[in-house]
Formats: structure tokens, sequence, C-alpha cells
């Protein structure tokens, strides 16, 4: 008489832990799911800092760089990091400045010291960038210093950030 | 030996029933291991009530040695978990889903511990942001007129450490400040984050500062690029520990 009273009884209180561990599971799975998205969201704004910062830095140092001698390649490196209002700009003024390069002999070097994300979201971000140049032409042979300070608007268009507006903050 | 002692238990069974085992009628031995139980349960503990009707069940559970585990298992706490130690289907499943909760257990309390981690330096990347355009512009603004109380203002937004490296400097300028009755004010245009962490972030700062005194015909700009350190103080509240101008 005792045996299968044990047994039913066994059998019952065995799945009644195995449905609390169940439910515990499929809570866990749900808070995973929750804490994972949120997670994600906030290793995508983490990473679009890095990005948007690597970007910034990058066109800088090409916009603050520029030698007579390879006027093309690197006036290339700007247009490759520009979109929008900043790169028609550019290649705007892009035959007076290679005239006015080649004509002087002009050699900008240029160094990017630090760059800090002002605002960012998925798609649109505002980077400051401090960037030392030195430059010398034809009349002034000695390398002369010059300091800037750098305002740009990027864009993501794809995997990509470009500056999408340039200025220098005065 | 059973064959040859076969009639001699029932004899002494028949004279004396006190007398030990096998071959004897079930009732004497019932008797004598009633003794033998109740003796052991008097020696070892009056604690365990239960003893007196186990011993009432002697007859059924003598048949299966199986039994005597099974309801002895079932009179304590302790029986379930024997219970279910001794079903390996069931605990298979079991042990199956307590391996899935602690490997979840372990993967969200994982994630979860990042998450605030990365909360913790989002926070920090937009309070820092704002404290170090508020702070620079106090520290790197002065008048000659109360100068000494700008200083004293100045050095409440900096950590100790800092506080003291700015009073040497505050030192070898303030006599020039006093004789040049200069008022320096500063604005910050510009304000971003180079990096952040939960307590320690670094902003770049672009800060315009504008002098007038005697040394200077007409108002000065000066146009700064300035690196700030800032960290968690003990309050929470976030303090100036570095100042670099680039």
């Amino acid at each position: 008489m005792s045996q299968p009273a044990t047994d039913s009884q066994g059998l019952r209180r065995v799945s009644t832990l195995d449905l609390l561990l169940g439910a515990l599971v499929l809570a866990l799975v749900v808070g995973g799911v929750v804490i994972g998205q949120r997670w994600n969201e906030a290793r995508a704004s983490e990473q679009t800092y890095a990005a948007v910062l690597a970007a910034a830095k990058r066109e800088a140092l090409a916009f603050t760089t520029l030698d007579h001698r390879t006027v093309k390649a690197d006036t290339g490196r700007v247009l490759a990091g520009a979109t929008g209002a900043f790169k028609r700009q550019f290649e705007g003024s892009l035959d007076q400045l290679t005239e006015l390069a080649t004509q002087n002999e002009s050699v900008s070097k240029g160094k990017v010291l630090s760059a800090g994300v002002v605002s960012a979201d998925q798609d649109s971000a505002r980077v400051i960038v401090v960037a030392d140049s030195t430059v010398s032409n034809v009349n002034t042979p000695t390398p002369q210093p010059r300091h800037y300070r750098i305002q740009m608007d990027l864009v993501r268009q794809g995997d990509d950030w470009l500056a999408s507006e340039l200025e220098f903050v005065s | 030996m059973s064959a040859t002692n076969t009639p001699r238990p029932r004899r002494l069974a028949g004279h004396r029933p006190s007398t030990l085992t096998s071959g004897g009628r079930p009732r004497k031995v019932a008797d004598s291991r009633r003794v033998g139980v109740r003796s052991a349960v008097g020696d070892e503990g009056r604690a365990d009530r239960s003893a007196p009707t186990a011993v009432e069940l002697p007859a059924s559970t003598r048949q299966d040695p199986k039994a005597p585990a099974a309801s002895g298992g079932g009179s304590g706490p302790g029986g379930a978990v024997l219970r279910l130690l001794a079903r390996p289907r069931v605990s298979r499943l079991t042990v199956l889903l307590i391996g899935v909760a602690v490997l979840l257990a372990v993967g969200v309390g994982l994630l979860g511990w990042d998450l605030t981690r990365k909360d913790a330096r989002a926070d920090a990347r937009s309070a820092a942001q704002v404290v170090a355009a508020e702070s620079m512009e106090t520290i790197l603004s002065y008048d000659h007129a109360h100068y000494d109380k700008g200083v004293a203002a100045a050095k409440t937004l900096m950590t100790g450490e800092f506080a003291r490296k700015y009073s040497d400097t505050v030192a070898t300028v303030r006599p020039r400040v006093l004789e040049t009755e200069s008022v320096v004010k500063a604005e910050v245009v510009a304000s971003s984050v180079v990096s952040a962490e939960p307590d320690e972030v670094k902003a770049l700062l672009f800060v315009n500062q504008t002098t007038t005194g005697k040394q200077v015909q007409e108002p000065r700009v000066d146009l700064n690029r300035v690196v700030v350190t800032l960290v968690r103080g003990d309050d929470g509240a976030w303090l100036v520990s570095d100042v670099d101008a680039l």
C-alpha cells in the first residue's frame, strides 16, 4: 500500500521541481533577451564613439597634410573621407588649391593631437579635433607651426563614417 | 548443517523463545527483533519518535530488501533527496534543467554586469562632459579684484592633489595678476569626450580666454585647446584631477 503512494508522490514532486526549473530557465531566457538587447545597444554606441573618433582623426590628418609633390594623392585622401557639403566645397576648391600648392611649393605636415566626441547617435556625430601642422613654402622655407581647432560633423554611410562638415572653431 | 538442525530449533523454540535467529517461527523471530530494535533505539536516542511505529511493520518489510530503504526514506526530509537520487530517468531531466539554468544564469549575469559597466561609462560620459565645461570656465577665469575668492572657488572643483599643484601655479601668477589688474574670462566654445570609464573621463574642450588689463591695449583672445581629466570623488561628484593645455 505504501509503495505506490510513495511512487506517485515522488513522481509528482520531481515534475513539480522540473516545472519550477523549466520556469526558471524560461525566465532566464526572457531576461537574457531583454538584457541582451540593451547590451547590444550599449555596445553599438560604444563602437560608434570609437569609429567616429577614428574617422575624424583620419580626416583631420588628411586635411592638414598637403605636399605640392603629391597633391593628387593628398587631396584624394581628403575626398575619400568626405561627403555632402564638405566634399562639394573641397572639390570646388581643388583646382585653386593645387595651383597654389604647386606655385608656392608648399608642404604642410599635419599631426592630430587629440579628438573628442561632442555628440553622436547611430547615423551622425559631431567631433572636435586638435591638430597642428608645420607649413613651409618658397617664401618661408623654415617650417612654421600652425595650430588648429577643428569641428567636424560626420555621417554614417554603410560601415564608414564620412565628414559632411568641417570648420575651424574661432 | 540445516538438514541436521531442522528439528532442533522447533524444540528449542517450544521451550525457550528467547534464543536467536533463523529457523524459528515468524512470531518468535518478530518478538526477538522487536526487543532488539527497542533496545537499539533506547541506546541511540529517545528523540526518534518514529522508531516504535517502524517496528510494527517487520513482517511486510522483511520480504523485500529494497522496501526498508523506501519506507524508511519516506519518514524524514532527507528522504525526498534520496528518492530523487534513486531515479535516474527523472534525475537526468532535472540535472539537464539545472545545468541549463546555471549556464543561463552565468551568461545573463555576465551580460548584466557588462551592461552596468557600459551604462556607467555612458553616464560618466554625459555627466563629466557638462562638469568639465563648467569647471574649466571657473578655473580658467579670474579677476584681480577678488582673486583669492576665485581661487578658493576653483579649488572646490578639484581633487586634493590637483588643488595643491594649482596652488603652486597661483602663487607664481598672483603678483602679476594683481599688478596688471587683469581680468580673464574663459568661455568654453566646444566640449567633447575623449575617453570615458565609470570613474575617469578625459574631456577635450575648446576654451576662449579673453584678457583685459594694463598689460594689453585691447582685450586679447586666446584660443585654447584643453584636455581635462575628471575623476569621481567620494561623494560621486566629478572633480578635475588634471588639466593639459595642448
